[in-house]
């Protein structure tokens, strides 16, 4: 594997697109569509390919197949060119982006299988299995970018198919709303992430991210402190295009709404890959971040304002997969925490174990949706764990990786996130970080609370469903169960990359093999250690309070999951009939939609009544008075007076002459002087 | 000589068309009148094309005196950059202009195709002209054949709208008269190197050149259009038929920004500098302002309309901030906004032949009923949102990058339009191809082969200019800094404050107090 | 010699046919009846002439001279003009069977 084997890994997905778009849109005019099997064969292969290759690729950076680089590098083509900027459409493999491009591509080939289980009824499915590849494609460029434009190509194209894919099902018009409230709270972060590339750009010179680190790694303290306005400006404003792709506060809005695509895209899109493109892309600038500890001190903030948010948001849903979704906003929310500490790996830690066990939540929740005939009201199900064995397993795993109780992914990650938070520096007049974390400690134990609610409503419950679809449930094909499987499996087993726990168990030495540390050391290492400079406290030193984080953690978990369990075990109060809202009232629907109230009255409506109020005010009324004035003012000069000149007798044209001819006359003899 | 056939052709096109057949002709001799000025365009076009790459030269022949002066008018021609790509545009949109007019125009093929090869003919002398009065010739004539085009194919309110469009375009020319008048009786000369010689030599005092430069930027300024006179754009917009659209809004409005360019930063460049940010505000109220408006529309047209508006004045912006990454982003986005708008009128035009209404609320689902359509116009309004991988993108990164190096605050409130631009954008997708088609409404039928081929190559050069940007910054962005470096120098002095000269005088006066 | 009464200055020769100039217009912009209008440009002519005649009185040499010829020239040139304008107001009364110079308005639509 070398770099020059590099364009493969997002061409292949994009020829799947295509292909896969050609032959939906040859097919449009039948009744059926395209062959399934085709569509399907190179739907799940394209990105099976390209996950090969990141494997290649990752091993070759640690030394396997060619000899160890720390980066892989492709420059396509000349992007930019001209006085004004030049850059290169540059793709680049370093261990943060093979970390990255591994589970989005290995997630997605799995949930590419499970989609055709899925979506294979659908008379749209080559169109679906289209967008997904053209997602697989972007997201790829995303990460794989060697530069902020290239990344932004990456980040604007998930965008797309994210809108593409939420409003998949086009005849439902509250679909289309959902889509496009996605591209729109998206681009509003689009336009934080110009403009703080833009400030990179006027700091650093260049907007290549090599060119970046570089300059901050080096840089002299004078030049630092005299550009730290400007630091602190383009963090932010990047932050900003962050919360926007990672539904953090105050952008955090749209990501349930995106639940009204199809479940695989749920899992894919807003729960694996394209909503943790946030954290990347902190944890790619991360040299430039703890050069303005405002800026970290912002991101660790919101990053828990919206965890405890989104912990409170996800107690008090009834659909399944609105559950799952806040409670992917509250897990960003926590990897924030981890970033806006200094803790970039572990931050990024999390990222790839909520893949796993996230992923695998929803596509268990689909399984369960799809076996229910589409009810996705979790106040109607119940008892199921006999009826759908796979679907209950992924969930089981997932659930426990996610509450965080011992030895599953979640477990390590969110203890690590809890440790850093509480042994961290982050001020904002004084040392906040103990105080956040000992929020997110309350926040961790919320988790657990309302994970188990989730489970327990629909499958440790007493069964509520409906017992007409009960004796129908679907069974979970074998495309589904496959790719639920690994998932599950690795909810459990993705937190031993981190192998080497700090404490020094098992006989491995402390700080031994932190493998995931360790690997992205290179890439987000010198951050945390100016970090750790500054604050005196070494990244991944862990001391007696890290031990007793980790045993509250655990503990605050284990009640929490029992306090979920017990709450719920008999089901829901009241059951309601097929067909009614799952939107939550009274506090909890207070509490879910406040973010959306005040978006609409303070930014929504009041745009479109200045738009309104421009269009009638000055386009129709006051432009249009001016126009009606100057036409009515032609109208009676040419039609009036000059037409009464025109149409003269006789004897008014020859008195006119005649005056006319003495005018003449009398300026050519007074002129003549 | 290349540049002068480029500037006839049309024209012999023209008179070809007008002549093809009789008036009381059939639909085959319409159908034959349209592919021969197809097939004519498509040549002029494949002619024009090495401009781009540098070739043309020049032409210049002596044309008339004016009495009473020393001044010679001459038919003079010359490329550079900014030209260069003006001439792709106007050529290239011409062969869709046609293509796209197959719909409209109906039994009067001929009078469609000749209006339409004299306005490119116009348009293309405007942009090659080197003399002044032959700039204003072609820039003045171009309305006429546009006009013709609004009478004969327009909507219902084609009247008002004529009006609307010849009075302020009119009224917003005769001060340029006035001033090539006074060039003419002052320096003696039409032509634009020797102006331009002329006028930084001082011959003209400080005053009158101030007084030239608002005749300028007042003539350009309401054909691009900016804020506050842009009243014209959204009724006209509204009621010329798609293929004339094309024309209008892909390549006339940016005329207005190319006189920026051409004429008013090169010739009065103490004076650009010294308005700039007048210049910058009203672009930037434009640019957010008109994608405000956009939002409150019902009508298609209408919002495309203000959709140009918004995205010209971020042009205009750019332009002002004399940044040599704005200057290369205006003229990306130049062609771009040409391409994509072009592409937006024909498809709201395919609608409208088949419905008669281009509004919102009067369609619906056709996602459906007609895919490619659906898919196309998605496309065509990601692209007018500026989605990255297209021309669009590579044109707004490059203006509100310039934007920032000049001042941070331009590019946030500028920047306000490209979320703006999605709103609009998507809601029009949205009415239109999502859900259901309203009651009562046929259901629609998908682009026909003709109708799609006019479409699809437009949006294929945006995506390949979207990646391949430097094919038009390389040549056209650098022409721009080129003329726009006198007025950045004026600008940066502006900046530095009074001169060393002027605080000695004021010091020892203070000290002799 | 003849000696300069108080009545024939040459500037009363002029005021006359000023005099008449103003009443021969005046006659040919109010008078509704077409010969009358004929008669009015008539008389304005020949106020001309009168004025060329007093001036030729008073000025020397060849412009005296000119004053004599130039009536001639006029007199020659309005009795053409007499003839040819009383052919076209026949024909044109012929069409409308009217004398009335308001009559003949059509140009003005």
């Amino acid at each position: 594997m070398d770099s020059t084997l590099l364009w493969l890994i997002p061409a292949l997905p994009l020829f799947g697109a295509i292909l896969n778009g050609s032959l939906s849109l040859a097919g449009s005019k039948d009744g059926y569509g395209p062959p399934r099997g085709i569509v399907a064969t190179f739907a799940v292969l394209m990105p099976a390919i390209s996950f090969a290759l990141s494997i290649a690729a990752a091993a070759r950076l640690g030394g396997f197949g060619g000899e160890a680089a720390p980066a892989l590098r492709q420059d396509l083509f000349t992007w930019f060119a001209g006085d004004g900027l030049n850059l290169s459409f540059g793709l680049s493999i370093d261990r943060l982006s093979s970390l990255m491009l591994l589970f989005v591509t290995g997630i997605g080939t799995l949930i590419h299988l499970y989609s055709v289980g899925y979506m294979g009824e659908d008379r749209g499915f080559a169109r679906f299995m289209s967008y997904m590849n053209l997602f697989m494609t972007a997201m790829i460029i995303l990460v794989m970018g060697s530069s902020l434009p290239v990344t932004f190509l990456g980040w604007e194209g998930v965008g797309l198919c994210s809108y593409l894919l939420i409003g998949f099902w086009h005849k439902t018009p509250e679909y289309a709303d959902a889509a496009r409230k996605a591209f729109i709270y998206n681009r509003v972060g689009d336009l934080g992430f110009l403009l703080g590339a833009f400030a990179l750009f006027q700091i650093t010179g260049s907007l290549d991210y090599a060119a970046i680190s570089e300059w901050f790694r080096t840089a002299d303290a004078s030049a630092l402190a005299s550009s730290h306005g400007l630091i602190t400006a383009a963090c932010i404003l990047i932050f900003l295009g962050c919360a926007g792709k990672s539904a953090q506060i105050p952008l955090q809005a749209w990501l349930p709404d995106a639940m009204a695509g199809p479940t695989p895209v749920s899992a894919l899109i807003h729960a694996a890959t394209m909503v943790t493109a946030g954290v990347y892309l902190v944890a790619r600038l991360s040299d430039a971040f703890v050069c303005s500890p405002e800026a970290m001190a912002v991101v660790f903030v919101i990053g828990c304002a919206t965890a405890v948010w989104g912990a409170v948001a996800g107690l008090v849903q009834n659909d399944v997969k609105k559950a799952l979704a806040y409670s992917t906003v509250s897990q960003l929310g926590f990897m924030f925490m981890a970033a806006g500490c200094g803790a970039f790996d572990v931050a990024l830690f999390h990222v790839f174990t909520h893949a796993f066990f996230k992923a695998a939540l929803f596509l268990s929740a689909g399984a369960v949706i799809h076996g229910l005939h589409h009810e996705q009201d979790m106040r109607r199900m119940g008892g199921l764990r006999k009826n759908l064995p796979i679907a209950y397993l992924a969930m089981f795993y997932g659930w426990w990786a996610i509450t965080g109780l011992p030895f599953a992914a979640g477990f390590f990650s969110k203890d690590l996130i809890l440790e850093h938070a509480f042994a961290g520096h982050v001020h904002l007049g004084f040392n906040i970080a103990p105080l956040v974390g000992a929020i997110a400690l309350v926040t961790a134990g919320l988790t657990a609370v309302y994970m188990t609610r989730v489970i327990t409503l629909v499958f440790w419950s007493p069964s509520r469903v409906d017992p007409e679809v009960k004796a129908h449930i679907h069974g979970t094909p074998i495309t589904m169960a496959i790719p639920l499987l690994v998932l599950g499996v690795g909810s459990l087993i993705a937190g031993f990359v981190w192998v080497g726990l700090p404490m020094g168990w098992m006989g491995v030495p402390e700080n031994g093999m932190a493998f995931l540390a360790n690997w992205l050391s290179p890439v987000v290492g010198p951050a945390q250690e100016v970090l750790a400079k500054a604050s005196g406290v070494e990244h991944g030193d862990h001391n007696a309070m890290a031990w007793t984080v980790a045993g509250l953690g655990t503990l605050i978990a284990a009640f929490g999951s029992f306090l979920g369990w017990w709450i719920w075990r008999k089901g829901p109060k009241t059951v309601p009939a097929a067909g009614t809202s799952t939107a939550p009232t009274g506090f909890g629907g207070g509490w879910t939609f406040g973010f959306d109230t005040a978006a609409s009255w303070l930014v929504v409506k009041p745009i479109m009544i200045v738009a309104y109020g421009l269009y009638w005010v000055v386009e129709l009324a006051i432009l249009g008075v001016a126009g009606w004035l100057v036409s009515a003012g032609s109208r009676a000069l040419g039609d009036g007076y000059a037409l009464a000149l025109q149409r003269s007798r006789l004897r008014t044209s020859l008195a006119l002459a005649m005056l006319g001819l003495a005018a003449a006359i009398a300026a050519l003899l007074f002129a003549v002087k | 000589m290349l540049l002068l056939a480029i500037f006839l052709a049309p024209i012999a096109a023209a008179v070809i068309a007008v002549l093809a057949h009789g008036k009381d002709a059939d639909q085959g001799a319409g159908d034959a009148v349209h592919r021969l000025g197809l097939v004519l365009s498509l040549v002029i076009a494949a002619f024009a094309t090495p401009l781009a790459l540098g070739h043309g030269g020049a032409f210049d022949v002596a044309w008339f005196s004016v009495p009473g002066t020393e001044a010679v008018i001459h038919l003079k021609l010359g490329t550079n950059g900014v030209t260069a790509w003006m001439v792709q545009l106007i050529a290239w949109l011409t062969p869709f202009a046609i293509l796209g007019g197959r719909g409209v125009a109906g039994g009067r093929m001929r009078e469609y195709v000749a209006a339409i090869f004299f306005c490119e003919a116009m348009m293309l002398g405007a942009v090659l002209a080197r003399d002044l009065v032959l700039f204003y010739v072609c820039y003045e004539a171009m309305l006429i054949p546009m006009l013709v085009l609004l009478a004969i194919f327009g909507g219902p309110e084609r009247r008002q709208a004529a009006l609307w469009f010849v009075l302020m375009t009119m009224l917003g020319s005769v001060p340029l008269l006035v001033a090539i008048w006074v060039i003419i009786a002052k320096l003696g000369t039409t032509d634009l190197a020797m102006a331009i010689e002329g006028l930084r030599s001082g011959a003209i005092s400080a005053g009158t050149q101030n007084w030239l430069f608002w005749a300028f930027a007042l003539a350009f300024a309401v054909k691009v259009p900016l804020v506050p006179l842009h009243a014209w754009q959204a009724r006209t917009y509204s009621e010329v038929p798609g293929g004339a659209a094309v024309l209008l809004a892909g390549a006339m409005a940016k005329l207005g920004v190319y006189g920026f360019l051409v004429f008013v930063l090169p010739m009065f460049p103490q004076q650009s500098a010294q308005h700039a940010q007048l210049f910058i505000v009203l672009g930037v109220v434009g640019a957010v302002g008109g994608a405000v408006v956009a939002l409150a529309q019902d009508d298609a047209k209408r919002m495309l309309a203000y959709s140009s508006l918004s995205h010209l004045g971020l042009v205009v912006t750019g332009i002002f901030t004399f940044q040599q990454a704005a200057l290369d982003g205006a003229v990306i986005q130049m062609v771009a906004h040409g391409l994509s708008a072009a592409a937006l009128f024909l498809l709201v035009g395919a609608v409208e032949e088949r419905t008669r209404s281009p509004y919102l609320d009067d369609h619906g689902g056709f996602a459906s009923k007609a895919p490619l359509f659906t898919i196309l116009f998605v496309i065509s309004a990601l692209a007018a949102a500026g989605l990255p991988g297209t021309a669009n993108f590579a044109g707004e990164f490059l203006l509100l990058l310039g934007a920032w190096q000049s001042a941070p605050w331009i590019a946030a409130v500028a920047g306000l339009s490209v979320i703006l631009g999605a709103a609009y954008l998507l809601t029009l997708v949205q009415k239109w191809c999502y859900g259901t088609a309203p009651e009562g409404r046929a259901e629609i039928t998908d682009l026909t082969t003709r109708e799609a081929l006019s479409v699809v190559p437009l949006l294929a050069a945006s995506i390949w200019l979207g990646f391949q940007p430097g094919v038009i910054s390389a040549y056209g962005g650098k022409s721009a800094g080129q003329m726009a470096e006198p007025a950045r120098a004026a600008a940066a002095a502006l900046k530095a404050g009074p001169t060393p000269a002027a605080v000695e005088t004021a010091a020892p006066a203070t000290a002799e107090k | 010699m003849a000696t300069e009464t108080i009545l024939m200055t040459p500037a009363a020769v002029q005021v006359l046919a000023a005099m008449l100039f103003g009443i021969g217009l005046t006659t040919a912009v109010i008078r509704r009846n077409i010969f009358v209008v004929l008669m009015g440009v008539e008389l304005m002519l020949n106020a001309v002439n009168l004025s060329f005649i007093g001036f030729s009185r008073t000025l020397a040499g060849d412009a005296s001279l000119l004053g004599q010829l130039a009536p001639l020239f006029t007199i020659a040139i309005a009795a053409a003009e007499a003839c040819v304008g009383l052919a076209m107001v026949i024909l044109l009364v012929r069409g409308k069977d009217t004398i009335d110079a308001d009559a003949f308005s059509a140009m003005k639509e």
